[in-house]
């Protein structure tokens, strides 16, 4: 029976359509997509990630997940026809984790390596058993007592970051100058990371991280890491934090490409990004890693077994990766494209209201809308809506993308929409200005 | 050939815990088929090791590297100075599957089963309601229990229909369990397993939690396959054998009295024995290892009663001498993803006799141990008990005190022989201790 239907774990990512559209027009494969989402949680991951809003119909079933009766009577009437089993986005790793056993004879990842690039805890354990030299000192908090910020300071030293385990883009990540700054950063992250957890449906227990702050330019890798752990990377992202622009924030302020690295460099990224691949016994899933590029080589900061958010633009645009097709061709057993000339400087940048409040008028979006370069603008906060930073679970209020095959084009641009956007929070008008 | 097989590189078979005779001709069966040295490693948990609950490697056939394996580091670390080296992973037996459980992870590149199908195949309970949910038809009625409250009993009595059968979650050779006909067996039964079964879990290493199962009694006969599974799912049965319980027989207990390997059954009815097989192991989802399937041949079809992701045991000498199939090597063939050998002429008759304590009591002596080795089909007789041991009844959880491995061309003799061995074997009893010793 032909093996045309690719199942997505709880949701797809709108731009999926788009992706295999593309490949059918290349190849003249085409798929038949269905989600099968845990009924427990379909309403509230249906709104997370953005499934009501999807850009073409899509079958959806649903099933317990704890109830084997109730997943093999979905399963049964698939098994044979199904192409690859996948999972896009991190709140839906559990999930997959939890089908993995019943699809015994479909390349799938192990059911323990999803549950370890889903804990940063356990994922550097993994980490420092491989190669010690990947990842920085780190120890687990459980809570703001005066033996646990002493257990810190014998390991470590300051600067030192605090982290949620078990959450994504720099949510509730924050960095503590000394002790003082540690307790604050400590009872921050304690009072709010169920509240994070929730809102981000991660059904993990939640768990704090400190560790030592790395020095460094950061970048990821997105590999496709092959049922034998084969990895076939992508070309680096450079990685421009909130900080790094003047914001007491972690986000990802822009992401770059190309990364601006020499080939050596890139050749050492990717033998840290195999290794810790590898530690965590990834396989038949994209890893994505990233990475600080620091004076004594490249250090894991963190790994996550799905392809990395915006990637797929970014790669498409800058160098022709499908990457979204990749991703499940690679799960299915087979080899990923990666086109490495590149034929534009792309960049994604996340917009943050440079205050928290209510916000009550934004400015600009009609100037950035002229840039020769932009190829894509959302806004995902509306006015009306609470603002925070991401430190405190909050969203950028836009998301730009530019793509120029003129690297200067592309600078000009960027310039430009650092310039171009205002906000209004709390009543407040004050201009975006990076330091 | 595939790509295991061909890379030279890979020259280490790592075995988990338990040592078995029948691994190192196995393994050098392999590497003269692979033309190359292959070296056996056994992988021992620290735990297991320190509490001596295991077969070692006692005269160092293969290097033995002790780990602790709940220490997620240091099994990463260990495995990490083997793995560019390693060829297949194996686990024989059913007392190793949670730490194999915990290796896997850990070597992602190789074929191997899914960890929850490891967990599913060891847990009573968990099998039931997995092989369940794929097909109904293929598992009596069963209840998970974890006391025995006034609840639990009203529960069991009013979804399930007596005569039933109560066993552990995680115990093998039918240890603890026991066939209840009445509400006031039922609570009798319970009370005396669930007030011995931790002290049993810890003297025989029982997987996972302590639990009980209640499950609707099966009228039939029992039956055993063995199978192999390749990683992407082809299933290869041996023929059934034969378990002789000693209810079957009209005596106390459901051990197992004798395992024989000639059959009385047609061969669609055997055919049929093997589909179940089969489709239960697609149930648990099972993939490159051996499996062994206990079933019973019921008026409504063939029931699966239990299944192990491993070799059943003895079942290495039985298909020998039945039906020169050398099961240990087939296992290695199949973990590297080649065929397994399957010849099919029956080149003889094997049998396998067991010996429990039919009552309570210190064993005083064991008699005609020497006489009966010396039959002609005897290839092997064990004895597990002295005299001074304290002695219990399989179903109140005593263990197996004598065993053996007999076999013939003929099945007359190998009839006959068994029955002089059974006459000669004698355990004497002197008196009673109320509690369980190791």
């Amino acid at each position: 029976m032909e093996k045309d239907i690719i199942l997505f774990v709880n949701a797809i990512r709108p731009t999926t359509f788009a992706a295999f559209s593309k490949f059918k027009g290349e190849t003249g494969r085409t798929f038949k997509f269905i989600v099968l989402v845990d009924e427990k949680i379909q309403e509230s991951i249906a709104i997370c990630n953005g499934q009501h809003e999807l850009p073409e119909p899509i079958e959806v079933i649903s099933a317990d997940f704890d109830k084997p009766e109730s997943i093999r009577r979905v399963l049964k009437p698939l098994e044979s026809r199904l192409f690859a089993v996948t999972s896009q986005y991190e709140n839906c790793l559990l999930e997959l984790q939890k089908l993995i056993p019943y699809l015994p004879y479909m390349h799938l990842p192990t059911e323990s390596s999803l549950e370890w690039a889903s804990e940063k805890r356990l994922m550097r354990e993994l980490l420092q058993a491989h190669n010690p030299s990947l990842v920085p000192a780190y120890l687990e908090v459980t809570d703001i007592s005066d033996e646990s910020l002493d257990s810190v300071e014998r390991l470590m030293q300051y600067p030192v970051i605090v982290k949620p385990s078990g959450l994504e883009g720099s949510l509730l990540v924050s960095l503590a100058e000394n002790r003082k700054e540690l307790g604050v950063a400590l009872k921050h992250i304690f009072d709010e990371i169920q509240a994070g957890y929730n809102l981000w449906i991660k059904r993990q227990r939640p768990a704090v991280l400190v560790e030592e702050f790395m020095q460094g330019d950061m970048y990821s890798i997105d590999s496709y890491v092959a049922a034998d752990g084969t990895c076939r990377h992508t070309p680096p992202v450079k990685v421009i934090t909130g900080r790094q622009v003047g914001f007491d924030d972690f986000f990802g302020y822009a992401r770059l490409i190309p990364a601006g690295l020499s080939d050596t460099e890139i050749a050492n990224a990717y033998t840290a990004a195999e290794g810790a691949c590898h530690a965590l016994g990834l396989r038949s899933v994209t890893g994505h890693v990233e990475l600080m590029h620091t004076a004594n080589g490249w250090k894991i900061i963190e790994l996550g077994a799905r392809i990395g958010g915006y990637r797929h633009d970014l790669y498409l645009r800058g160098y022709g990766i499908n990457h979204i097709v990749n991703d499940i061709r690679n799960r299915a057993g087979e080899i990923p494209e990666i086109p490495t000339k590149l034929i534009a400087h792309t960049v994604v940048m996340q917009i943050y209201a440079p205050k928290e409040g209510v916000l009550t008028a934004t400015g600009g979006e009609a100037a950035v809308h002229k840039l020769p370069s932009l190829f894509a603008m959302r806004q995902l906060c509306k006015v009306g809506d609470t603002v925070a930073f991401a430190k405190n679970n909050g969203d950028p209020v836009f998301e730009v993308m530019l793509s120029h095959s003129s690297e200067d084009q592309l600078q000009h641009d960027i310039t430009a929409v650092e310039k171009a956007f205002s906000f209004t929070v709390q009543a407040q008008t004050e201009v975006l200005t990076p330091a | 050939m595939n790509t295991l097989a061909k890379d030279v590189t890979k020259d280490v078979a790592i075995f988990i815990n338990d040592f078995y005779p029948e691994l190192p001709p196995a393994l050098e069966k392999l590497s003269q088929k692979l033309g190359r040295p292959l070296k056996g490693v056994m992988l021992v948990d620290k735990t297991v090791r320190e509490r001596g609950k295991y077969n070692a490697d006692k005269d160092q056939v293969f290097e033995t590297i002790v780990c602790d394996f709940s220490d997620t580091s240091m099994l990463r670390s260990t495995i990490k100075k083997l793995e560019d080296h390693i060829l297949l992973i194996d686990t024989t037996s059913e007392r190793g599957q949670p730490y194999f459980k915990l290796v896997l992870p850990h070597l992602a590149y190789l074929p191997a089963p899914t960890e929850s199908s490891l967990e599913w195949a060891t847990h009573k309970g968990q099998m039931r309601a997995i092989v369940g949910a794929y097909n109904p038809n293929l598992v009596p009625k069963v209840q998970v229990i974890q006391d025995d409250s006034e609840d639990t009993i009203k529960s069991i009595l009013s979804n399930l229909e007596l005569p039933c059968i109560v066993k552990p979650t995680g115990l093998a050779a039918s240890i603890l369990v026991n066939k209840v006909t009445s509400e006031d067996q039922l609570r009798e039964t319970l009370r005396h397993s669930f007030s011995t079964i931790h002290d049993v879990y810890a003297r025989d290493a029982g997987r996972w939690d302590p639990g009980m199962i209640v499950e609707e009694f099966i009228d039939g006969e029992m039956y055993s396959i063995d199978a192999y599974i390749n990683d992407t799912g082809t299933v290869w049965c041996l023929p059934p054998i034969r378990s002789k319980t000693a209810h079957s027989l009209g005596m106390d207990g459901f051990y197992t009295y004798q395992n024989e390997s000639y059959l009385e059954i047609d061969e669609t009815t055997i055919t049929a024995g093997q589909a179940a097989a089969k489709d239960a192991i697609h149930a648990l989802g099972l993939r490159s290892c051996a499996a062994h399937i206990e079933l019973f041949h019921t008026q409504t079809g063939w029931k699966i009663i239990e299944l192990g992701p491993r070799p059943g045991g003895y079942r290495q000498f039985m298909y020998a001498a039945a039906y020169g199939i050398d099961h240990a090597y087939n296992e290695l063939l199949v973990k590297i993803g080649l065929e397994p050998e399957m010849p099919t002429e029956t080149v003889g008759y094997s049998l396998i006799t067991n010996t429990y304590a039919e009552e309570e009591g210190v064993i005083a002596d064991i008699e005609g141990i020497e006489e009966a080795r010396a039959i002609e089909s005897v290839k092997n007789l064990w004895v597990h008990a002295k005299a001074g041991d304290f002695a219990l009844p399989s179903g109140k959880g005593g263990k197996l005190i004598v065993d053996s491995e007999m076999s013939n061309t003929s099945q007359q003799q190998l009839l006959a022989d068994a029955d002089k061995l059974r006459a000669i074997i004698s355990i004497k009893l002197t008196a009673e201790k109320p509690a369980i010793t190791d």
